[in-house]
């Protein structure tokens, strides 16, 4: 029962966990190029949800102010690092993903298909 | 040995530029069948046997991870305390001299634009140098253009041009507009309100993409072509550029900052982020078009 109190409270965590080996699955099990990247992004995203997590605090607002008459509380807001890092790491994914997906395409103008292992039989009957 | 290396050079080069590599003449390119998937009993046994031993060391290393991942999460601290580890003084004093120091309510946007405005530079050149690599890749010219390739493209354009839907093309001229407006919106108030330059960009560009779509890429042609391209993101990458070294000289030598940071809650506000948040906005508005039309078209 504490096991399952402990689960519950740390649901985000567990989403993000179980997203993160989905995509592990997909990376490491399928052989289409195209999955693999899904998962890739699948994991990424996982991260993000873990790290967003990690910097919520309950019953507070986010980090934007409206009130400037005071001096603003650490006590009102929070956690904002969390939310920057993510920002960084959202455009680096955006960024490797392209990359990624321009290299697929190219790989299968020579090879006219998408599938791991059918290219590397090909691979091999090059090298041959 | 290093006159296989360099083949091995020369032909990794050669696919760069869309060619076969060297030792073959350029033949005319293979016919675009599927090739029929290696059953048992071929000449490659040792592939399959590959494949079977990967997936189930595969199959071990998913589930170790999901086990060691499972056990982590219930010795982590809790979800939404107080007192967690990572609310620690950091966050505090961005939180607490943000407004101050920044001029930004914001705080997310004081502190990447900032705090931490190198490692924001640095994003933005990641994203300028995965446009330039999928240009490298995917940009057509005459190695990688077959005659059928063109004629598909030109097909494709008459009868995009023939059947132009009424309701679609009605549609985006509404909705363009407000897209670029709603753009523009979250890059300028990126300081006082959510938002910021990439996310401000995305939705613009995703203005220009809908606009491609439906008018045919010459349209857009006639108001954003290569050299505005060129233009637009290497300009805003060093302006970018210009406002940080000019921020971090001023202030590692103990000097006050050249922008004023004006009144919090303003537009014109909070020093260099405004202008920053509009340059990154910009960059990141071409890359996204320019993914677009690449993996679409190949050109821009």
């Amino acid at each position: 029962m504490e096991l399952l109190t402990t689960l519950w409270i740390q649901r985000y965590m567990v989403v993000s966990v179980l997203l993160f080996c989905i995509g592990a699955f997909s990376l490491v099990f399928n052989p289409n190029l195209i999955k693999k990247l899904i998962g890739f992004d699948l994991m990424d995203n996982a991260i993000y949800l873990m790290l967003t997590s990690a910097g919520y605090i309950d019953g507070r607002i986010a980090p934007i102010v409206t009130d400037f008459s005071a001096a603003p509380s650490a006590e009102h807001f929070v956690n904002p690092i969390p939310a920057g890092l993510v920002l960084t790491g959202i455009v680096v994914s955006v960024s490797v993903t392209a990359f990624a997906l321009a290299l697929v395409v190219r790989i299968y103008q020579k090879y006219h298909t998408v599938y791991l292992d059918v290219i590397m039989a090909s691979m091999k009957k090059e090298v041959d | 040995m290093s006159g296989e290396k360099f083949s091995r050079f020369h032909r990794f080069a050669a696919w760069v530029d869309g060619e076969e590599w060297c030792g073959q003449p350029a033949a005319s390119p293979a016919p675009r069948e599927k090739k029929p998937r290696p059953g048992k009993g071929s000449s490659l046994d040792r592939y399959q046997l590959y494949r079977r031993y990967s997936q189930l060391v595969g199959a071990v290393f998913c589930l170790t991870l999901f086990g060691v991942l499972m056990a982590t999460v219930l010795h982590l601290p809790l979800f939404g305390s107080p007192d967690n580890p990572t609310n620690n003084e950091v966050s505090q004093r961005y939180i607490e001299r943000g407004i101050e120091e920044t001029g930004a309510a914001n705080i997310v946007a004081g502190m990447i634009l900032s705090y931490r405005v190198f490692d924001t530079f640095g994003e933005s050149s990641v994203l300028f140098l995965a446009a330039t690599c999928v240009t490298i890749l995917l940009r057509r010219d005459h190695n990688n253009t077959t005659t059928s390739d063109l004629e598909e493209m030109a097909r494709e354009d008459r009868s995009g041009k023939k059947d132009r839907d009424m309701i679609l093309r009605t549609a985006v001229l509404i909705l363009l507009p407000l897209s670029a407006l709603v753009g523009v919106y979250v890059m300028l108030f990126g300081h006082i309100s959510p938002g910021g330059g990439f996310s401000g960009g995305a939705i613009l560009g995703g203005g220009m993409i809908l606009y491609a779509q439906t008018f045919g890429n010459a349209n857009v042609r006639r108001f954003f072509n290569e050299h505005m391209y060129h233009l637009i993101k290497v300009v805003c990458l060093m302006g970018y550029g210009l406002f940080l070294v000019d921020y971090v000289m001023t202030g590692s030598s103990g000097l006050p900052g050249h922008v004023p940071l004006g009144i919090p809650g303003h537009i014109i506000s909070a020093g260099i982020i405004m202008p920053i948040d509009l340059l990154v906005g910009f960059e990141v508005t071409c890359t996204i078009y320019a993914f677009y039309a690449l993996f679409s078209k190949g050109e821009l």
